[in-house]
């Protein structure tokens, strides 16, 4: 079973404004972007250290994009 | 969202259990789920691989991860289709369930071309499973049945008298099979088989 724990965030004014942004777009708390963000990320990190790429694919453009890691 | 009484049991005293259906979950609670998941998914992989199980016998759902789920609900899920349940007793998550009601029909006669809800996932917590293979004896009962009413009410409320259709887990076909469910087809695009309940047998897993 997992405690939350409470931290401090600080943060930009900008990306304040992203955050809140997220969350009135998502309906969700800046707490569960937050969150999810998290478990995104490292998703990404997991696969990306396994030797996977992450690529961003527009079907109906039939595009297909690489994101740098760097 | 709205929170009902409901009864699961406890396979060991055979007791009955009070516990909260919740019926219209936010996204972000499929977080605290898999929080709450994750560590008995973790510690059964372990016990497996102890075992020397083979693989393709392990719980067919014991790699699902819900806070994926919620993120890929987030990016790409249309809000008025997807609806999660929950069963919560106390404050530990027993199961969960998302269900989608756009565009579905069914395809079983005689409900042929007529609505109904479809059941994207549904999951009774790792300590709910009976895996015989490390000794693991299930802890509560009637999760997943439950889980499964709650889906039959959703249907009747948007219309669709009962019908529901689900992709089974081989796993769990059984399970469906006694619930009432019929097998339809396989599904060669997912390769899984595909289950539905009637309104004929919906009508009877209500009234059971």
């Amino acid at each position: 079973m997992s405690d939350k724990r409470t931290m401090t965030l600080n943060l930009t004014e900008r990306e304040m404004d992203v955050l809140e942004a997220l969350a009135v777009k998502k309906d969700l708390s800046k707490t569960a972007i937050i969150r999810q963000a998290l478990r995104l990320y490292q998703l990404v990190s997991d696969r990306v250290d396994e030797g996977a790429k992450l690529v961003l694919e527009d079907e109906k453009a039939n595009k297909k994009s690489e994101l740098m890691m760097l | 969202m709205s929170v009902h009484r409901v009864y699961i049991v406890d396979a060991a005293s055979r007791q009955s259990i009070e516990a909260e259906l919740h019926d219209e979950l936010g996204i972000d609670v499929l977080l605290d789920i898999e929080d709450q998941w994750i560590n008995a998914r973790v510690a059964m992989q372990q016990q497996l691989r102890n075992a020397s199980v083979p693989v393709n016998q392990w719980p067919q759902s014991l790699h699902w991860d819900w806070s994926r789920k919620s993120i890929q609900l987030s990016l790409g899920g249309d809000p008025d289709d997807c609806r999660i349940f929950g069963i919560r007793r106390l404050t530990v998550w027993e199961g969960a369930m998302l269900t989608q009601r756009k565009n579905r029909m069914a395809k079983l006669p005689p409900d042929a071309g007529k609505g109904l809800v479809y059941v994207d996932y549904l999951e009774v917590a790792p300590w709910n499973w009976t895996v015989e293979c490390i000794g693991q004896m299930r802890k509560n009962k009637a999760v997943g049945s439950m889980l499964l009413r709650a889906v039959v009410e959703q249907s009747y409320a948007e219309g669709h008298e009962g019908r529901v259709g689900l992709h089974a887990l081989p796993q769990a076909e059984e399970f469906y099979r006694e619930q009432g469910l019929a097998f339809v087809l396989q599904d060669a695009n997912k390769r899984m088989p595909y289950y539905e309940l009637t309104a004929v047998q919906a009508s009877s897993l209500r009234k059971g």
